[in-house]
């Protein structure tokens, strides 16, 4: 089993070339980091509706109206 | 590689820019510090986050086509037929490129870039690192611009557009030894333009459309002044932004080129045109140019402390683009100058057409910028763009000209558009009612309910440990 395409520095050091595992699959591994680039927008852009909803949901609540957002305009809040 | 002189000479360049890139990490650290600073309690989570996530984000899309779009673009969008037709070829800057990893510059194994490996295996990584703080930078600059209302999706698709597409577009005009706004005298050493002119219009463009902070206007159209929670925090990541930019301005030069055309040999550093500057010329510069800026705003400003950073950021802004040529006492009256008319214009935008830049990066980086490029082309005109002798010299008509593509071109009407585009999804702006109510109020929610349970659970152990007395009750916030 070999994942490089070297298995030993004995030779000419001036012959080796790329050095990571996998030489030849370059072009899928950037298909996968644009995917995960993507995706990664897409689940922000959801964890944020959620927090703002949740937030609009705590601005209805008066515990959290009377103990947080009271308190906006103390202390430079 | 079998000769020590040429080992050194590579290993040393890869060890130069390995080291710009850990200073200019402290840019990036300043301007998070700066932001979280200057937003109020209530945001400055979102504040934090939203900052610091433009990095990866900016990290991994520069590698995707950021890098490479610096090679393609270089001969524009209307010199394309006049020669080196259309995109250049940049095999080694693709991501799917062996020469975008570990590679000892032996023979190749993807044909595109047979004949390159030596040249490219052990520069691409620090170069491509170099050019990235300078993205990671640009879209900083915008981030502070655009506090407590944007949403951070939309800022991170914006910090994506500026970061890895447009800045390095401008770059590939401008900021390049074989670029088509160089060949026609374009001169802009240490990025007065193509990383702060259009970091500036950029995030001008968006605040056009964004609109300011609840509050930050009164009912008769005057500004309020929105107080920092944290003064010295704004002070403190302006001070780490001035570490940060020796990273940057040594990242701008080339350290060691023989320059000698003809016969002989002469080594010297060069500006990313390849015109010999030195170390030494741009320290005085730096330095002068930011005692000159720190000078006149703590004057003109009575004082205030966060003008006086400001100002001596925007000095060395609007001296960069000659920095490698003019005179310290050059950079130092110009550094003294430009922040004032930054300042002004600042004021005079913000109550003319109700922008709101919450930390003033449009006049520091945009105005300063736009300024330091045109004063660039008066003063250093008649000098050699390159040391190619069929460019035309340094001249203020191109440089005027490309202070104009680098704000309003490729800055202020990319942004304007991007944002429009986002408003019209609903995803730019948070709505007023969170706005108000703070951008981490879920999260403060969250974390007052875990203190009191953590105290209630305390008070528990402390009474089982009998070291509480009943009668002395712990008041949980």
């Amino acid at each position: 089993m070999q994942t490089g395409i070297y298995n030993n520095l004995t030779g000419n050091i001036n012959d080796i070339g790329p050095m990571y595992p996998f030489v030849g699959f370059e072009i899928h591994m950037v298909v996968v980091a644009v995917f995960i680039w993507l995706y990664w927008h897409y689940k922000q852009i959801k964890i944020e509706n959620n927090e703002i909803k949740h937030i609009l949901e705590l601005t209805k609540n008066e515990k959290v109206q009377s103990q947080h957002i009271s308190r906006i305009n103390t202390n430079n809040r | 590689m079998e000769n020590m002189l040429d080992s050194l000479s590579v290993i040393f360049t890869e060890f130069y820019y390995w080291v710009t890139i850990a200073f200019m990490f402290l840019i990036h650290v300043g301007f998070v510090m700066y932001e979280v600073g200057a937003s109020r309690r209530r945001s400055m989570y979102h504040t934090l986050m939203k900052n610091t996530m433009a990095v990866p984000l900016v990290i991994i899309t520069f590698y995707l086509f950021g890098w490479w779009l610096y090679f393609a673009m270089t001969n524009g969008p209307f010199l394309a037929n006049i020669e080196d037709n259309g995109i250049v070829e940049a095999a080694f800057a693709t991501p799917w490129s062996e020469l975008m990893g570990m590679h000892m510059g032996g023979e190749a194994v993807q044909s595109s870039v047979e004949g390159q490996t030596m040249g490219w295996a052990r520069i691409n990584g620090v170069f491509f690192g170099a050019f990235l703080l300078f993205s990671i930078t640009t879209a900083s600059i915008v981030s502070g611009a655009l506090i407590e209302r944007i949403r951070t999706s939309a800022f991170l698709v914006l910090a994506v557009l500026i970061g890895s597409v447009l800045w390095i577009i401008d770059a590939s005009w401008g900021w390049s030894s074989t670029g088509w706004m160089v060949r026609l005298g374009y001169h802009d050493a240490y990025a007065s333009g193509v990383v702060h002119a259009i970091a500036g219009g950029f995030a001008l463009g968006v605040l056009v459309i964004l609109g300011p902070r609840i509050g930050k206007f009164c009912k008769d159209g005057s500004a309020r002044n929105i107080n920092p929670h944290n003064p010295l925090y704004v002070c403190i990541g302006l001070f780490l932004i001035f570490t940060g930019f020796w990273g940057f301005y040594v990242a701008c030069n080339i350290p060691i080129m023989d320059i000698q055309e003809g016969d002989g040999t002469f080594f010297s550093a060069t500006t990313i045109y390849l015109t010999p500057t030195t170390l030494s010329g741009i320290t005085f510069n730096f330095l002068l140019s930011l005692s000159g800026g720190m000078m006149s705003s703590y004057i003109f400003s009575k004082g205030n402390p966060f003008w006086t950073y400001s100002g001596g950021l925007a000095g060395i802004i609007a001296a960069s683009a000659g920095n490698d040529l003019y005179h310290p006492i050059q950079a130092f009256l110009i550094g003294a100058s430009v922040p004032y008319v930054a300042y002004k214009l600042h004021y005079w935008v913000e109550k003319k057409f109700k922008i709101d830049d919450a930390v003033g990066a449009v006049a520091v980086h945009g105005y300063s910028g736009f300024i330091g490029v045109v004063l660039a082309g008066f003063l250093l005109w008649g000098y050699p763009s390159s040391p190619d002798p069929s460019y035309v010299a340094i001249n203020p008509l191109t440089n005027f000209m490309g202070a104009l593509i680098m704000f309003v071109g490729l800055g202020f009407i990319p942004g304007i558009i991007a944002a429009y585009i986002l408003n019209k999804l609903n995803m730019l702006r948070v709505p007023p009612e969170v706005e108000v109510a703070g951008l981490d109020l879920s999260y403060i929610v969250e974390l007052d309910k875990d203190k009191i349970d953590m105290l209630a659970d305390q008070e528990h152990v402390a009474r089982e440990l009998n070291i509480l007395n009943t009668d002395n009750k712990s008041k949980g916030e």
